[in-house]
């Protein structure tokens, strides 16, 4: 069987705070998520759940403990292998949006792709063209500056730029803790489409329609997680067949240029010949996914 | 390639979303940078006009004086004359006296070589070797009030009572070599004659030019004077400009120590701005780094803010900075001291290539340092911090 998309192995996170004080934010925690999990993680505000998410993007390293993301031990990668690695294996969406307020819309999906050179200017702009449209972010607003977008548009942005370079999964710390209740409805809806077509979420949230909807719920308290049952039932897609319908077809388009983009690349020798097959391996279980 | 053009473009509108900020350190950095290029005119200017009196004054010719700057005796010339190579020996007597009461320096030369040391303006020449009629370089008789046909009066210390001259021509000589050899005074040049009398030199000479044949003989001729008087100090045109060089040199290191200043303080300007705008960016570097960004695209990113900026103000330095140099050179100069200094406006690249280049370094050097803190801030705490 494949890796898993993220396993983290007895991690613990400790904050040193001057001398005798010391935050114990994780404790053993282990945890294995799979591709295509929809996970929540719910808990008290201070449980540990931003730092776990931080530990689980690279974006900070535990104090013990083993993560594997696809496989890959990132503990002993140094700075500049994170950042390589964060760049094609991770999508962040964060609760204040984070956009990067010189750039349009547009340019916000395209700069990962640009940073990661696999992409030439052309396909990149295609690509956060589709991602846009696949989010349900409205053309008309693409060469808007993040300060000209509403809190629920900006979103949408930032889930698209998340998904920009195929990550292993997107991370969103509450991504719906700063809308209001219309636009957190469509961000739940983007989630649980994208989810649908084989992307592996892990949201920490307040918010409980949203945790409702995900496959799996953890619970964290004091630095230790806790897992419900796993639900067999999932809440249907507040969303109607017509722009389902819509919306797969803009998947496949997706899932084409994805493929001509690693054809290319394994064409001038950018990737090797394993990489090449994985890429296409996992294009084609995607299609498999939204032509069901 | 395109990830660093798409890079520069965000940099660059990050300066333009700060426009304020942006133009005060641009501002800045122009300021350094425009008081740099002006002196660089400024002494541009200068040496090109030392050069041209020297070479107005002196020609090809070899300059002979007795070790001690004692006068010599008028002899001295014969002997030179009849060195090979040698077309003529001009005797010339040099002192200092009183013109319509103000300090003045007095050039006395043969009367059908004075038209060889200056350009003649308005007038004529001095008709004969014991008329009393004397030349004055435009700048002196302007200040002294005087034109074509005035009389002056010349005072020196042999002749206590004065002697009345008629100015019959204005000349061109002035500016620089003035300021060098006659300071605030006036120069008159008259007649070699004259110059005995009022001066108490006959028969003697304080200096004499030696103009050779053809300048490809002059080294061999400055030998050949070199090896028989011994006694003699014999320097070229070359020399003389060698000493002059040496005090530009000298001005050059005062403007450009001054101008080292200003640019430090520009830099450290720069350092302040880029500095500024990181730490407004932290969280937004953050991010960066959350989406791949490498801590070296980063850095760039910074960097190419910082360079900006410097060619910025580099630029408008330099447009300033010429127009500041066109303004003292052409305005200021010859105005603010009591000798008059007309520089050329000299237009050349160099003032504006060394402007943009120190500029354009200076902002790299001062955006380095807080650029490599921007790329090692480690993307949780740039995410936290609010
Ligand atoms: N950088 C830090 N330094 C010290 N303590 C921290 C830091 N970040 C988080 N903590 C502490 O770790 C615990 C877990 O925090 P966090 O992961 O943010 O929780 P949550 O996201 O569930 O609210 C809290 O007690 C918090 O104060
Ligand atoms: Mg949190």
């Amino acid at each position: 069987m494949s890796n898993p998309a993220l396993e983290c192995i007895d991690v613990s996170k400790t904050y040193v705070m001057g001398r005798d004080i010391e935050v114990k934010a994780l404790r053993n925690v282990s945890l294995t998520i799979r591709k295509g999990d929809f996970v929540s993680i719910v808990g008290p505000s201070g449980s540990g759940k931003s730092t776990l998410l931080h530990i689980a993007g690279t974006l900070d390293r535990p104090t013990s403990g083993r993560v594997l993301v696809d496989g890959v031990d990132v503990t002993k990668l140094s700075e500049n292998q994170l950042s390589v690695f964060r760049k094609n294996k991770i999508g962040f969406v964060f609760q204040f949006f984070n956009l990067l307020r010189n750039l349009s819309a547009l340019e916000n999906v395209m700069l990962p792709m640009l940073l990661s050179k696999r992409y030439t200017f052309k396909e990149a702009r295609l690509k956060a063209l589709y991602l846009l449209k696949l989010v349900g972010f409205s053309e008309d607003r693409l060469r808007n500056p993040p300060s000209r977008l509403s809190g629920g548009q900006q979103q949408k942005v930032a889930i698209a730029r998340a998904l920009a370079n195929n990550p292993a999964y997107i991370l969103a710390d509450e991504p719906t803790g700063n809308l209001d209740v219309s636009s957190s409805t469509e961000i739940i809806a983007t989630f649980k489409l994208l989810n649908s077509f084989g992307n592996t979420i892990i949201i920490v949230t307040h918010n409980v329609e949203l945790a409702r909807i995900t496959n799996r719920i953890l619970f964290m308290k004091d630095g230790q997680i806790f897992e419900e049952a796993p639900r067999s039932f999932l809440e249907g897609l507040p969303i109607d067949d017509e722009s389902i319908r819509l919306k797969k077809q803009v998947q496949l388009d997706l899932l084409k240029l994805e493929r001509e983009n690693v054809e290319r690349l394994f064409k001038k020798r950018i990737i090797t010949g394993e990489t090449y097959e994985k890429a296409l391996k996992s294009i084609e279980e995607k299609e498999l996914i939204v032509k069901q | 390639m395109i990830t660093l053009l798409y890079l520069t473009r965000y940099a660059l509108r990050d300066i333009s979303s700060k426009k304020l900020r942006a133009g005060l350190t641009i501002l800045g950095i122009s300021i350094g940078i425009a008081s740099l290029v002006s002196l660089f005119i400024v002494s541009l200017g200068m040496r090109a006009r030392v050069e041209s009196e020297i070479n107005t004054l002196l020609g090809s010719s070899i300059i002979v004086r007795t070790r001690n700057s004692e006068p010599m005796s008028i002899y001295v010339v014969h002997l030179l004359n009849n060195i090979p190579g040698v077309e003529r020996a001009v005797p010339v007597i040099i002192g200092s006296g009183l013109v319509e009461s103000s300090n003045a320096f007095i050039l006395a030369v043969p009367v059908e070589e004075i038209k060889s040391f200056q350009t003649i303006l308005s007038g004529s020449g001095v008709s004969s070797p014991n008329a009393r009629e004397c030349l004055m370089p435009e700048e002196s008789a302007k200040k002294l009030r005087v034109s074509v046909n005035s009389t002056v009066r010349i005072v020196t210390s042999y002749m206590q009572e004065g002697v009345t001259f008629k100015v019959v021509g204005l000349s061109e000589i002035g500016g620089l070599f003035q300021a060098a050899l006659a300071g605030p005074a006036s120069v008159v040049v008259m007649s070699l004659e004259q110059g005995e009398r009022i001066l108490n030199k006959r028969g003697l000479a304080d200096m004499i030019l030696v103009r050779v044949y053809n300048s490809s003989i002059m080294s061999s001729v400055v030998n050949a004077i070199r090896s028989t008087y011994p006694g003699l100090s014999v320097s070229t045109e070359e020399d003389v400009l060698k000493q002059s060089q040496a005090i530009l040199d000298t001005i050059d290191a005062v403007i450009f120590t001054i101008s080292a200043i200003s640019i430090i303080v520009a830099g450290v300007g720069t350092m302040n701005t880029i500095t500024m705008s990181i730490r407004e960016k932290i969280r937004e570097i953050g991010v960066l780094k959350s989406i791949g960004a490498s801590p070296l695209q980063v850095l760039y990113i910074f960097l190419v803010e910082g360079i900006m900026l410097g060619l910025l103000g580099g630029l408008l330095g330099s447009a300033l900075g010429m127009g500041l140099g066109y303004v003292i050179v052409v305005y200021l100069l010859p105005r603010i001291f009591r000798f008059q200094i007309n520089l050329p406006f000299i237009i050349s690249y160099e003032p504006v290539l060394n402007g943009l280049i120190i500029a354009v370094s200076a902002s790299f050097l001062s955006s380095l340092l807080p650029s490599w803190n921007a790329s090692r801030i480690r993307p949780v705490e740039a995410l936290r911090y609010e």
